[in-house]
């Protein structure tokens, strides 16, 4: 088989091996550097063809096969194309291989001197490329600061909650302290219901110093079974005991952001 | 044939860029560059929140999980200034404490105990002494460490109520309260 692969001399301009192609291949533009070309043969009879290494190429600097107006005006040629004026002679000569793969002068018109530049890269290929890196960053930005406030948000309100957990264990442990004669003596810090005292207090501290306040309400209220003058319903036959129960709530309020939330503790006491 | 393979190579060598295009690319770059700095900085800035918050969020209930679990059982408390003062039984307080001795009483077969939580400011600790007595204090070394994310310890009592302000990291504060067996 590999006598069947046609050698192709480094002194045949890219034009010339552009004729060797088949139509797949013929859409090379000025861009292509055939160094990174190789034969391979096709059906197995002798017929070769040169692929480049990196198909991708073709999508980004490469014109369309389809395009075929103006390709030369445009710049869209082949770059062996351009080397061939240096071919030209008085006669207008420039190079191709005949059948027999020989490189032949023959009639034609030359290229412009101005058509013969090459470059490895388009111009602003690089711009494009620090656009796409900026627009890449920023989305990658974005997704970052939303995750990360996804994450902050809930633990903004676990520490709240922690917080607030920790404090009104105080007003169970004072409903549990506080003598039967206190709470139920006038001036009460559990007066009875509807009555309520409120006080503003601080629960706790935020990293950073800053404080998180709340408001506890207090209020109590008699079991329905309590005699008459303990604020029940109840008598000597249905409460022979004369006991008297009481609830003691502790309602403590406070904010995260725009919510509001309540926490509630309920002691019964009695005696 | 060589001559034309020399000018051929000769041309294909890339040309410069311009001043505006040089001009360009660096302030791109520049901003690149920049974007990605403040991305790094963003996420730094956000692990020490986390960081910040973790002893709110995590430490702190276990802190407070373990003092209710230990004073509740207990019949006696008292607080002192220093361990020194709780060894030698004397300044006794109930502000501003760093000690709080705990008395649990014995059976008729057994004779009492204390327990011991203070906080060592050397090593911001808060640590667990299991004792026979508070004598024993000056020999002893802690049971157990209840936590090391701690900065400051301060126990109180209000209204009977023993309280205990635990201040953290970057000035974070949680106040607990639990009283003792009746």
């Amino acid at each position: 088989m590999q006598s069947h692969l046609k050698q192709v001399s480094p002194m045949i301009t890219s034009l010339q091996r552009k004729r060797l192609m088949t139509r797949q291949s013929a859409t090379l533009s000025r861009h292509t550097d055939f160094s990174d070309l190789r034969p391979l043969p096709r059906n197995l009879d002798g017929h070769v063809q040169l692929f480049r290494l990196r198909p991708v190429q073709d999508l980004i600097r490469l014109a369309s096969p389809l395009q075929s107006k103006g390709r030369r005006q445009n710049g869209l040629r082949i770059q062996g194309l351009a080397t061939a004026k240096n071919y030209r002679s008085e006669d207008d000569q420039f190079p191709h291989i005949d059948n027999q793969g020989n490189l032949t002068p023959t009639q034609g018109k030359p290229l412009k001197p101005h058509q013969t530049t090459h470059k490895k890269l388009r111009p602003g290929s690089i711009l494009l490329e620090m656009t796409v890196a900026i627009a890449l960053l920023s989305a990658i930005g974005l997704v970052v600061f939303q995750t990360s406030l996804d994450l902050l948000a809930p633990r903004q309100w676990v520490l709240h909650q922690n917080v607030s957990d920790a404090y009104i264990t105080y007003e169970e442990a004072l409903a549990a302290r506080i003598s039967f004669e206190e709470f139920t003596a006038d001036n009460s810090p559990w007066p009875v219901f509807p009555d309520s005292t409120s006080t503003d207090v601080e629960i706790g501290k935020l990293p950073g110093g800053r404080a998180i306040t709340g408001t506890v309400v207090r209020t109590r209220t008699p079991d329905p079974n309590n005699l008459t003058t303990a604020g029940g319903a109840g008598t000597t036959a249905t409460n022979p005991a004369e006991m008297e129960s009481w609830q003691l709530e502790s309602h403590l309020t406070y904010r995260i952001g725009d919510e509001t939330y309540v926490k509630s503790r309920t002691t019964v006491r009695t005696q | 044939m060589k001559k034309l393979f020399i000018k051929q190579k000769r041309k294909s060598l890339p040309t410069g860029f311009t001043l505006v295009e040089m001009t360009l690319m660096i302030l791109v770059g520049t901003l690149i560059a920049g974007m990605a700095l403040a991305l790094f900085n963003y996420q730094l800035s956000v692990y020490r929140i986390i960081n910040t918050q973790n002893f709110l969020i995590h430490e702190a209930p276990q802190v407070n999980n373990t003092l209710n679990r230990i004073v509740t059982r207990a019949n006696f408390f008292r607080l002192y200034p220093t361990l020194s003062d709780a060894e030698a039984d004397q300044n006794a307080t109930i502000t501003d404490a760093q000690v709080l001795a705990l008395q649990f009483n014995g059976t008729s077969q057994t004779s009492n105990r204390f327990g011991v939580i203070a906080f060592d400011s050397a090593n911001n600790t808060l640590n667990y002494y299991q004792l026979d007595s508070l004598a024993q204090l000056s020999t002893s070394t802690p049971a157990w460490s209840i936590s090391s994310q701690i900065n400051d310890a301060d126990f109180y009592v209000e209204n009977g109520v023993l309280r205990t302000r635990l201040t953290g990291p970057n000035g974070s504060e949680i106040i607990h309260s639990t009283t003792t067996q009746r």
